[in-house]
């Protein structure tokens, strides 16, 4: 049997049926936690903007449009949501003191070291890299969208997101390699 | 993309006289295969009767497989047969037994090598890699290399040494008949059956929200959890009992009876008829643990 | 040359995602074969592209689904308490909005006067609406089950065996299952690959065992059973709701010459207790 598509699922909440959200949660919810938490590096402010995110689903159902795929728009909402998050947020923490995943505070197992490092290293390097460049990376590389709904989604033509794309792999390599070698700015 | 490999019995060569004797050397195939997207975790399925499989996660994005054919112990049937067969070859021509002498002459401190598949196959279809092995042929020992985060689905029935996972992130499905079920450095979901052997799992962490079982006939179910994981579990034997070292919130359930006593070393003893909920840690994810003859072990991790 | 590596850095993005088509591929093969500086650049960006791969994908804490289903179930009452009110409420604003005086010191006159009405006549009001109170319970309560039902027949279709375990709970937690759920959990009962599944969703049916399908659903999925431990815990649960129709079932299990000794030896038993 096939499953019903994202399109068709909103389609229905937008026309009332609005606990059809929840095979849309069940789909989304792992995938979108991904992405804040790459861009936040906080666990449980990355669980209150996926609710956030759900939320705004809801309460602007109708403005949806079904021409747009789902994802599209979801991760439209999910920008804003983290721009707001932003907004309300210290300037002044940086996010490396932010960071309290658990990589570091777990003990890993020794064989595993080199493994986690590389994780925590990697991730250290997102974190550094400029927040446009970090997200159109993580939506690309992490979030499974094409770059033409990327396009889509940010307003912007393809052409752009491609050349953004190769100048943020570079960048972070960049960066991952300097962490790397101590050399530390 | 699909790829199938089919091995062809890829033959260790041995081309020294004096090892060539050596006819305990069993044969190997090794295979690499690719996920057609290696940027999301895959899944690797196995399924055999007579052999044994062993998964180790590593630092990599190929699934790298070895197998190891086990010389075939002859059934009784087969034995007869060519004991049958050595009689006859007494009665043979002279002719013939002239011919097969110069044929065995002529490759005079070699191996013959089987050169007709060994029933392995490798099939990798988006991003699920199957391996499977011919009904029949000889038992086979399976090594089998993935990354880390590789969701595995194994089944070995009819053989002793059952099924061993290390070091892997992803989900596990895992079922034996007669051997026992090993996991390490796990952290779920596993659901996990085994008729006759015994299941043991220690998890490194556990992945929240994702439920999990385990169920064993006549073996007992031993698991390792982190002292600070949150559970709810339901645990259910007909004739075994139950031993935690956890300082479980037990909540009673429908008509069952409940005992607890202190046993020696400090551990409790909890023993129970059927069906037992409890909570470690508040509650959280669900872990069904189900024996019939068999104990249940939950312990803390040190 | 310098034109054709300005091209070849347009294409790096589609050649990292593997979007490149095969000619085009081949033309950047064909580039890096004769140009150092573009292969050098070109193997540092895929080298840090395949890297990301080893961020583990991470769940988050079972938290963020329960408080999901909250706000789902608490949006959907207030959908269903508007739609209630809109009929009486719409009259009732508009006569309000015809009432109301332009300055604002009478509004709020005006408005007091109609919160103290509003008290009195509430009074009177609950007399009648207690019944229809009643049913509006009801409704939600049945809403709320509705979510319940598609989330957990979505969930028992999945191919993960952890997602459909959770299906099984979800169905659980269904105050009145309907025929779908109890077909679903029958169909995962009997053919569910899965040995831990199948258990789960017998000790499920077993919460609904007052549903007349559901007794016959046990006594059936009896004789189709493979694993030991299935069928054990069907006997089980059949003595346990002293089913006397499944003593045929019983005698026909024990006569299975594969049977496994200790479920014959439990069969025998509930014979035993069920006469």
């Amino acid at each position: 049997m096939e499953p019903t598509s994202d399109n068709r699922l909103m389609e229905e909440v937008r026309e009332g049926k609005v606990e059809r959200l929840a095979i849309l949660f069940e789909r989304h919810h792992v995938m979108l936690f991904n992405f804040f938490l790459r861009l936040t590096g906080n666990r449980s402010a990355s669980e209150d903007l996926v609710q956030d995110v759900f939320f705004r689903i809801l309460k602007y159902r109708d403005t949806y449009q079904s021409q747009s795929k789902f994802t599209v728009w979801m991760y439209q909402i999910a920008r804003n949501v983290h721009i707001d998050h932003l907004r309300k947020q210290k300037p002044e923490v940086p996010l490396d003191e932010q960071f309290e995943e658990p990589a570091v505070a777990e003990p890993p197992a020794i064989d595993r070291l080199s493994a986690d490092v590389d994780v925590t290293l990697l991730k250290r390097a997102l974190d550094r890299l400029p927040l446009r460049k970090r997200e159109i990376l993580l939506l690309s590389r992490f979030q499974e969208m094409k770059y033409r709904e990327i396009a889509e989604l940010l307003g912007c033509d393809i052409g752009s997101i491609k050349s953004t794309i190769h100048r943020a792999v570079k960048e972070l390599g960049k960066i991952y390699f300097e962490l790397q070698g101590g050399t530390s700015p | 993309m699909k790829t199938i490999i089919r091995l062809a019995g890829i033959i260790v060569l041995l081309w020294a006289a004096g090892l060539a004797d050596n006819a305990q050397e069993s044969q190997a195939d090794h295979a690499v295969v690719s996920f057609t997207n290696p940027a999301k975790p895959g899944t690797v399925e196995v399924d055999i009767s007579e052999g044994s499989i062993a998964v180790r996660g590593y630092e990599g994005k190929d699934v790298i497989i070895d197998a190891r054919w086990r010389e075939k112990a002859l059934t009784k049937e087969e034995q007869e047969s060519e004991a049958a067969l050595a009689e006859e070859g007494e009665e043979l021509d002279q002719e013939e037994l002239a011919r097969k002498k110069a044929q065995a002459e002529k490759a005079k401190g070699m191996k013959m090598l089987q050169i007709e598949s060994m029933g392995l196959t490798v099939e990798e279809e988006e991003n699920i890699i199957r391996v499977d092995v011919e009904e029949g042929k000889r038992s086979v020992d399976l090594l089998i290399q993935v990354p880390f985060s590789t969701s595995l689905r194994l089944s070995c029935r009819d053989d002793e040494r059952g099924v061993t996972v290390d070091r892997v992130d992803g989900e596990i499905e895992v079922e034996t008949s007669d051997g026992p079920i090993i996991l390490t450095n796990v952290s779920g979901p596993v659901v996990a059956d085994s008729s006759d052997g015994e299941i043991k799992a220690v998890f490194g962490k556990v992945t929240p929200g994702k439920p999990m079982s385990f169920s064993a006939m006549e073996g007992d179910i031993d698991i390792t959890l982190p002292f600070d994981v949150k559970a709810s579990l339901k645990m259910k034997t007909d004739e075994g009992q139950i031993f935690t070292d956890f300082d479980v919130q037990l909540t009673p359930s429908q008509q069952k009876k409940e005992e607890d006593e202190r046993k020696e070393g400090g551990g409790y003893r909890v023993s129970f008829e059927k069906v037992t909920l409890s909570l470690i840690n508040g509650g959280g994810v669900e872990i069904q643990l189900t024996t019939y003859e068999g104990n249940i072990y939950v312990r803390k991790a040190k | 040359m310098k034109c054709e590596c300005e091209q070849i850095r347009e294409k790096s993005a589609d050649y990292l995602a593997g979007e490149l088509d095969e000619k085009s591929l081949a033309e950047v093969r064909a580039h890096l074969a004769d140009c150092p500086a573009c292969r050098e650049e070109l193997e540092g960006l895929s080298a840090i592209w395949t890297k990301l791969g080893v961020l583990p994908k991470e769940q988050p804490s079972g938290a963020l689904r329960s408080r999901f289903y909250e706000m789902l179930e608490a949006y959907k009452k207030d959908m269903e308490k508007e739609r209630e009110k809109q009929g009486f409420g719409q009259t009732l604003s508009h006569w309000i909005r015809r009432l109301m005086p332009r300055r604002p010191a009478y509004q709020i006159a005006l408005s007091l006067v109609l919160i103290a009405a509003g008290l009195g006549s509430g009074y009177l009001l609950s007399v009648r609406s207690r019944s229809a109170a009643r049913t509006e319970v009801a409704g939600l309560k049945s809403e709320v089950d509705d979510m319940r039902r598609i989330v957990a027949v979505s969930l028992l279709k999945q191919a993960s065996p952890s997602e459909r375990l959770m299906g099984v709970s979800w169905s659980a937690r269904i105050d009145r299952p309907g025929d779908e759920i109890i077909q679903t959990l029958l169909e995962t009962l009997n053919h569910d690959p899965n040995v831990n599944v199948r258990l789960a969703a017998a000790d499920a049916l077993y919460l609904f065992y007052d549903h007349p399908e559901v007794k016959e659903g046990l006594i059936d999925s009896l004789a189709g059973q493979t694993s030991p431990l299935v069928q054990l815990s069907l006997v089980n649960l059949l003595v346990e709701i002293r089913e006397r129709r499944a003593a045929g079932a019983l005698e026909r299990l024990i006569q299975d010459e594969k049977l496994n000794p200790k479920v014959k030896k439990r069969a025998e038993l509930g014979l035993v207790q069920l006469s």
